[in-house]
């Protein structure tokens, strides 16, 4: 595997024609996301996702332990995601060494959920000032086939969600804490206040006239693609992340360099959004769900529930 | 003793394994030979790089001290001199331990005190060589590694277990553990290529332990090794019959 893949001409030529006749060579609509798929929710740990979305797979934990909370901030608990790429993923990737790619890969990750306060960081305090929780989410990407950001923000909210922390008692006034076994006490699940979902849209100048563009006038010949895989990352001209929920609320939204759009596309974006968003969303929640479901029969949680139903 | 493999997981390795024993998961990827950075370029032999990436948080230095006992190893195994000049790269991701197992995912204490066990390294090194075979990297012979625990001696006659792959509660309660890895040639334990002991233990202690070594590695490689070697080329030339 070498460490870097060079697009000849004529591929390049070849692709811009299929995108001309409106069609991408991986034989999905402009539009198109590989959904999500081999999705495995451990059984024996909370957290601990592996999926995949084309041949792109990550695998994700979180985990969580008790510390003091940061001065400035007594009432809030510590959330970081850890993601470094290494050559695992794809020998271009150097290992010990941060690309721009990679940073830019983390930086939206990091953007999209833990700056948009996707998680409730005041339900993770135990003891005002003494005790929070701390939670820590490592990504870790195992194999490249572009378009690592949707991937990623997808598989850390899966992992979020799958997560529960052990449950704690407040004994002596507050001043001790008893953490419960996981087996002693139904463990709690995180607090999420939404659920950010990304997309990346790929832009390729197809007329190839370069004046035009940095006019910024011409962009009715743009046309854009929606989750590339490695082949089109490699050749695209510019590419737009938007990071919204199910809310409607667009919560990112980062366009870096590459070729000009014309603003009122970025509407149009927004909207054909929507729809993805919507099923993505509703893709983890059925997830979680079945897995919910899954644990309860198999460990007979049934026998511990106590009221009646109504 | 749960054993099970998977080989060529990933498509951007040249050789790939996923390994998961009953409580320790990971996966390990191999590409190579490739052009070394000028620095990594040896003349005469194929370079190594080595990383490992621990199942929670940042690598660490204990992440370090692994890639270096696991590069000790694999020098010794891999024909190095037919790929001069050339890099061979090789990633453990782990992704479970069996203290991240223990407690769902949550880890009640500080990262800090978590407690320090081999077992990783032991699961790295039989990960590598399915990972190694499958990127069809030259072998002196084949490897097996294995963990063996020593009991703490009991209250009224002294008496000592060895245990092999012990789970974590075992481990707790050991005075001692042991990785030992042999070098396999005609399904018989060849060479010590690593022994890695954590603990207090004699003399005596550790040759038995040795002993068990070559048995278990053994087993092992006629238990599993072979078995999965066999099955992957029937499934790899599959085309050919």
């Amino acid at each position: 595997m070498s460490r870097s893949v060079d697009v000849s001409t004529n591929e390049r030529a070849y692709f811009i024609e299929g995108l001309k006749a409106g069609i991408r060579l991986n034989g999905r609509r402009f539009d198109e996301i590989r959904y999500p798929h081999n999705i495995h929710l451990s059984k024996e740990e909370y957290g601990y996702v592996e999926l995949e979305w084309g041949k792109n797979k990550i695998s994700v934990r979180v985990s969580s332990y008790i510390r003091k909370p940061f001065e400035d901030r007594p009432f809030e608990g510590i959330f970081n995601i850890n993601c470094e790429i290494n050559s695992m993923a794809s020998a271009k990737f150097e290992n010990g060494k941060n690309s721009d790619e990679e940073v830019l890969i983390s930086r939206i990750i990091e953007k999209s959920i833990r700056r948009s306060n996707s998680l409730d960081l005041e339900s993770l305090c135990i003891i005002a000032g003494e005790k929070v929780w701390n939670i820590t989410v490592d990504l870790n990407f195992l194999n490249y086939d572009g378009n690592f950001i949707d991937i990623g923000c997808f598989g850390v909210m899966l992992a979020l969600q799958h997560f529960k922390k052990p449950d704690i008692s407040i004994i002596n006034g507050g001043e001790d804490i008893i953490v419960h076994d996981i087996n002693e006490r139904e463990p709690q699940p995180l607090s999420i206040l939404h659920v950010p979902v990304c997309l990346t849209y790929c832009f390729y100048n197809i007329t190839n006239q370069q004046e035009v563009n940095i006019k910024g006038e011409s962009t009715s010949d743009d046309i854009y693609l929606l989750d590339c895989d490695y082949k089109e990352d490699l050749l695209k001209s510019g590419s737009i992340i938007i990071t919204l929920n199910k809310n409607r609320e667009i919560i990112q939204l980062s366009k870096n360099g590459g070729i000009p759009i014309d603003a009122s596309l970025l509407v149009d974006l927004a909207l054909g959004s929507i729809k993805v968003v919507d099923e993505l969303t509703d893709l983890m929640k059925k997830l979680i769900k079945d897995h919910e479901q899954q644990r309860f029969d198999e460990l007979n949680l049934k026998l511990l529930q106590v009221g009646a139903d109504r | 003793m749960t054993f099970k493999v998977r080989t060529s997981v990933l498509d951007n390795s040249d050789g790939s394994a996923e390994l998961t024993t009953s409580d320790v998961k990971l996966i390990v990827s191999i590409t190579g030979p490739i052009e070394p950075k000028p620095r990594q370029e040896l003349p005469n032999v194929a370079s190594l790089e080595i990383v490992v990436r621990p199942a929670v948080g940042l690598s660490t230095t204990r992440e370090k001290v692994l890639e270096d006992k696991l590069r000790g190893m694999l020098q010794a195994v891999i024909v190095r001199h037919l790929y001069p000049r050339q890099l061979i790269q090789i990633i453990v991701q782990i992704q479970a331990t069996p203290l991240s197992k223990h407690q769902g995912g949550a880890y009640s204490n500080h990262r800090d005190e978590v407690e320090y066990s081999n077992v990783e390294l032991n699961a790295a090194i039989n990960g590598c060589y399915f990972a190694l075979v499958d990127a069809g990297i030259a072998l002196y012979s084949s490897f097996a590694s294995t963990c063996i625990s020593i009991t703490k001696p009991h209250e009224i006659n002294d008496n000592q277990e060895y245990i092999i792959q012990p789970t974590l509660d075992q481990l707790n309660n050991s005075s001692s553990h042991h990785i030992i890895c042999f070098s396999i040639e005609d399904k018989k334990a060849t060479k010590l290529l690593l022994i890695d002991s954590l603990g207090e233990f004699t003399e005596e202690e550790l040759f038995t332990v040795i002993s068990k070594g070559v048995e278990q590695t053994e087993l092992l490689h006629e238990n599993y090794q072979r078995k999965y070697i066999s099955d992957k080329i029937h499934n790899d030339y599959i085309w050919k019959s």
